[in-house]
């Protein structure tokens, strides 16, 4: 078993791609791509950056930060968390989109092509530590 | 003490006071990447011991829920590891015009680089990602 970061890497090879939102505890955040061409990132605000491809500038997935306190809010004022059902990310979206801040003028497009991705759901099972 | 299985060492990172500590990746976490790409982002942890060890500049507060102490660390990549030693041909070069950003929480046993991704560099302070007085609470160190 590899010692440290650099071993590992040099002995894992990528296995693939798998277009669908991955949670992260150890940062409490989650990712979904919707492709693996190569991007850069676009902080929008407190809750959600963009992925945005290099070459022609499309949108190519998003990240959620701080998914366990939107959860936590969301389970107190009672928006639909409790179930059983899997997660929308645009629960998420919707968090993070509500204010309207006169700051956010050229970020906006953004969040009107997030709601491209708003029914992706997340498998509740993964938010496990974060539920 | 031992090192938890979980967690991969990276090496001996910088900190904002110029004294040095151990810094880990989370193994399981490092795993999902691996199985699920994006490819690129797999391939790019390979930048993130030069990030750590040898930034540019450090930032304190990542203006997101519960990560007030964290710190995000932002270089422009002066080596490709892979370069030398490349078999699969994964070894692009770093994008010109971005920054690789690491992000860095304080664990138990030192300071976990829990995510990495690219961003636009600064257009007036180099290896600085733009718009970071935004992002970030603070910047607590920057290259000499």
């Amino acid at each position: 078993m590899a010692a440290t970061l650099a071993e590992y890497l040099r002995e894992n090879r990528p296995g693939g791609f798998r277009a669908a939102p991955q949670y992260f505890p150890s940062g409490d955040y989650l990712t979904y791509f919707v492709s693996d061409e190569r991007c850069h990132a676009k902080r929008l605000d407190d809750i959600v950056t963009v992925y945005l491809a290099n070459d022609t500038g499309r949108l190519v997935g998003c990240k959620v930060k701080g998914v366990r306190h939107v959860l936590d809010q969301a389970g107190a004022f009672g928006v639909g968390v409790d179930g059983g059902d899997d997660i929308r990310l645009g629960l998420f979206f919707f968090a993070a989109a509500a204010p309207d801040r006169a700051d956010r003028g050229p970020v906006m497009k953004w969040y009107d092509m997030l709601k491209e991705l708003a029914d992706v759901t997340v498998d509740r099972k993964q938010l496990t530590a974060a539920l | 003490m031992a090192i938890p299985i979980h967690l991969l060492p990276i090496g001996e990172g910088r900190l904002p006071d110029g004294s040095t500590a151990p810094f880990f990746i989370d193994r399981r976490e490092l795993d999902a990447v691996r199985d699920n790409g994006p490819a690129w982002k797999y391939d790019d942890a390979r930048f993130i011991e030069e990030a750590v060890t040898d930034p540019d500049a450090i930032f304190e507060g990542l203006r997101r829920p519960n990560q007030a102490d964290s710190l995000c660390y932002s270089v422009r990549p002066t080596r490709d590891p892979d370069t030398e030693e490349d078999p699969y041909g994964c070894g692009a070069p770093p994008v010109f015009g971005q920054v690789f950003l690491a992000f860095v929480s304080l664990g138990q046993m030192g300071y976990v680089v829990f995510d990495w991704e690219w961003r636009t560099d600064s257009a007036d302070e180099p290896g600085h990602p733009e718009n970071w007085r935004d992002d970030f609470l603070r910047r607590v160190w920057q290259r000499p």
